[in-house]
């Protein structure tokens, strides 16, 4: 296995990486959606979320929709540049492997 | 599925993880093909109908136009007084769709304003319908890498010169009933088989 040393640590956590991938693909997405789609527990979700926010690679926006709490999360620019920059070292470490 | 979040990764491990994310994110946004098969229909019997009256010489060839236009006034208000429901997730090409769309009913608004005033003759102007309704199919059709439509598109735009050469409104109606065919009703059902398809996938997974 390659030292990913120089990989960004937020990024390089399975969950963060596919709530990423899965925000990157999208507009912006619910609560429910991203759990469907990491298949995560709701708990975990939300950690990996606030930890996301707290970076600021995404936004929350928390609302109510017919009298239900709902959450709606985006990429925001920082979010797409830090995954982008951990794809492309992720391909350059594949590259030089080769 | 990820309860070890910190576990560590190699990088083949986070390239699939990102594809089979991606991938995941866009599963389920397919179109059931109902908007296309609802205005296909209407475009289709208006049109074929407006064929059997020319032809009969019935005083009123473009009576099936009316009650057409009558049905989109309905669906407008409809439209606009009904709560808009909001999905679990918005993406950048249903955006593009929703604003795409705006211009294209503004566009035929303007033909269908300019036909009923006159400036433009009737057969020129359902030409000028042909023409828009290429452009709509071609643009859905690359987004959504759907063949049908943009063959669809390829047989409308054809219809459109040949309208615009044959002229006679005969001829306009039934090259618009053969385009509304190709590039709506076709397409339409494409679309609805790919998204039951995709439904009964999803239901077994």
């Amino acid at each position: 296995m390659m030292d990913f040393k120089e990989l960004d640590p937020v990024l390089h956590s399975q969950l963060r990486l596919a709530i990423m991938s899965v925000l990157i693909s999208v507009k912006e997405a619910e609560f429910t959606f991203l759990k469907e789609k990491t298949n995560a527990t709701a708990g975990n979700l939300s950690v990996q979320i606030n930890k996301l926010k707290e970076v600021e690679y995404i936004e929350v926006v928390k609302q109510f929709k017919d009298n239900y709490p709902q959450t709606i999360c985006k990429i925001t620019p920082k979010g797409v540049a830090a995954f982008e920059n951990y794809v492309n070292s992720i391909q350059s470490y594949l590259n030089a492997g080769k | 599925m990820f309860t070890d979040e910190e576990k560590n990764m190699s990088g083949e491990e986070s390239l699939q993880l990102i594809q089979s994310m991606i991938g995941s994110a866009r599963e389920g946004m397919a179109m059931n093909g109902d908007g296309f098969l609802f205005w296909g229909w209407a475009l289709f019997v208006s049109a074929v109908a407006s064929v059997v009256l020319i032809y009969t010489d019935y005083a009123s060839p473009f009576l099936p136009w009316n009650i057409f236009m009558l049905g989109c006034v309905v669906v407008l208000i409809v439209n606009l007084v009904r709560p808009k429901k909001r999905g679990p997730v918005k993406t950048y090409m249903g955006d593009l769709f929703r604003n795409f769309a705006r211009g294209f009913y503004i566009c035929v608004f303007i033909v269908i304003f300019s036909m009923n005033f006159g400036s433009v003759p009737t057969n020129y102007a359902f030409a000028f319908l042909l023409m828009l309704y290429g452009l709509m199919m071609y643009v859905m059709g690359v987004s959504m890498k759907l063949r049908a439509l943009i063959v669809g598109a390829i047989i409308t735009w054809t219809c459109c010169l040949a309208s615009l050469l044959l002229v006679k409104l005969l001829y306009v109606m039934s090259l618009t009933a053969l385009a509304v065919f190709a590039g709506y009703l076709i397409p339409g059902y494409v679309l609805r088989a790919a998204w039951k398809k995709q439904q009964q996938s999803e239901k077994v997974l």
